[in-house]
């Protein structure tokens, strides 16, 4: 049965590739289109990010979803975009904290694991990139100082984006892309 | 969206965005292949990159990792893209920096000084001067190829090829959806991002939205159709060739690496307090 459940179809493998990408990209997108890292495109970028992550979670209903979107994710931006490797830490605990919620609740067909996925994953990985901060900046304590407001405000984007991520299914289930 | 040539070369329509961006003066693709480094010794310079800049806190380690890093991307010779991407980056050091001294006024305990600065922005320049190259020379099939010839497992490498594959086509709908939005009157500038930022990101992000899982439903069906599974044996459009050239590049990584290493063990304890 867990063999089972871990066997994925070219077609989650696909969702889950598009969905990496499409974060990648859209997030990027909102942070140059916003002026850089000012709190306005730093809600608007995690708001993004969170919505793709519950669209993609409540359209790939399989558990080890999340981690193999982390890990995709983190592959390409340690080859290509010379990624922190300490930043894997902070992201494989949020997955894997994020699939530990949801299991108990994999076979429920609500949108409301999903959401819980989400929001347990942005909490850690965000606490986790605030280690990763300290570490990268542990020369100059004061420009933590300034990292902490600012990823207090992307967490509102994130807290934002589980409230649209709920009204994104609901619409995509109402257009039939998304089918229970 | 992908042309082939006789020779079999991608035609500029499908190489990485920042290429497209930084278009000076491009050598003949034939020419640029025969004379660069292999993708994936590219690939193992920017894993290096992503994790000895972090390791090294001293002023001397740092100093060794951006001589090496600046010559491997000055040996590129896009000079414009490389000015041009220094600028930005200085442009946003400044920022911080500024950031920085207005919270030394307001926490007198955390005194603001240039040198404390220096090696968190050597690490960052470190970082710009290994992207640029994978950036700026190489194109998406041979990033397809490497990814191959790693030996991943099938459920990293398909969603892998697919992030890489989907990106040029999700910035192509990006491009449409805007052009629909200013034909219907608008204003997708700075300013409106900030006076309307949520019906903004409503406006743009829900085609883009519908549009990822349309395309999504779309691979996933030529995917399956093609036959691709788990054990499923893949025939590269080209085989990748490793050269001594890429062997040397590893090394030279490698032993700028160490001597970066050895620099923080040597003097790491002399440097400034600030910056170790």
């Amino acid at each position: 049965m867990i063999r089972d459940l871990f066997r994925w179809s070219a077609q989650d493998l696909v969702v889950i590739g598009v969905f990496a990408a499409a974060s990648k990209v859209a997030t990027l997108l909102v942070a140059l289109a916003g002026g850089g890292m000012n709190p306005i495109s730093l809600i608007g970028k995690n708001l993004v990010f969170t919505t793709l992550l519950v669209v993609m979670l409540c359209k790939v209903r399989r558990p080890g979803t999340i981690t193999l979107f982390t890990t995709i994710s983190i592959i390409v931006s340690m080859l290509l975009l010379g990624a922190s490797i300490t930043l894997i830490p902070a992201m494989m605990a949020g997955a894997l904290a994020a699939e530990a919620a949801m299991w108990p609740c994999r076979d429920s067909e609500g949108v409301w694991n999903c959401v819980l996925g989400a929001a347990v994953y942005d909490i850690v990985t965000k606490l986790g990139s605030l280690a990763v901060s300290w570490l990268l900046m542990r020369e100059n304590p004061a420009m933590m100082l300034m990292v902490v407001p600012f990823v207090a405000a992307g967490y509102l984007g994130s807290l934002g984006g589980l409230f649209s991520g709920v009204r994104a299914v609901r619409e995509l289930r109402h257009a039939g892309i998304i089918r229970q | 969206m992908k042309i082939v040539s006789e020779q079999g070369h991608e035609a500029s329509s499908c190489v990485l965005p920042g290429r497209k961006m930084f278009s000076g003066v491009n050598p003949r693709p034939d020419e640029e292949h025969s004379r660069s480094f292999d993708v994936r010794s590219r690939m193992f310079v920017t894993l290096f990159s992503s994790f000895f800049p972090i390791a090294v806190s001293s002023f001397e380690g740092q100093a060794v990792l951006f001589d090496a890093s600046f010559l491997y991307v000055l040996s590129l010779r896009r000079y414009r893209a490389v000015a041009i991407s220094y600028a930005a980056m200085l442009g946003m050091m400044t920022l911080a920096a500024l950031f920085t001294w207005g919270i030394s006024r307001l926490v007198p305990a955390m005194p603001f000084s240039f040198r404390s600065l220096t090696v968190p922005y050597l690490r960052g320049a470190v970082m710009l001067n290994v992207i640029l190259p994978l950036a700026l020379t190489c194109r998406i099939q041979e990033l397809l190829t490497a990814l191959k010839g790693l030996h991943l497992p099938f459920c990293i490498y398909i969603p892998g090829a697919v992030m890489i594959r989907f990106i040029p086509t999700f910035m192509h709908d990006i491009r449409q959806v805007s052009e629909t939005l200013r034909i219907r009157g608008y204003d997708l500038g700075f300013g409106e991002m900030f006076r309307h930022p949520l019906m903004m990101l409503r406006l743009l992000f829900t085609p883009l939205l519908f549009r990822s899982l349309r395309t999504s439903e779309e691979l996933a069906v030529a995917a399956e159709l093609k036959g691709l599974e788990a054990g499923g044996r893949f025939v590269p459009f080209r085989s990748p060739v490793w050269r001594g050239r890429d062997t040397m590049l590893v090394l030279l990584a490698l032993a700028a690496a160490l001597l970066a290493l050895y620099c923080q063990a040597r003097w790491g304890a002399s440097a400034v307090p600030a910056m170790r």
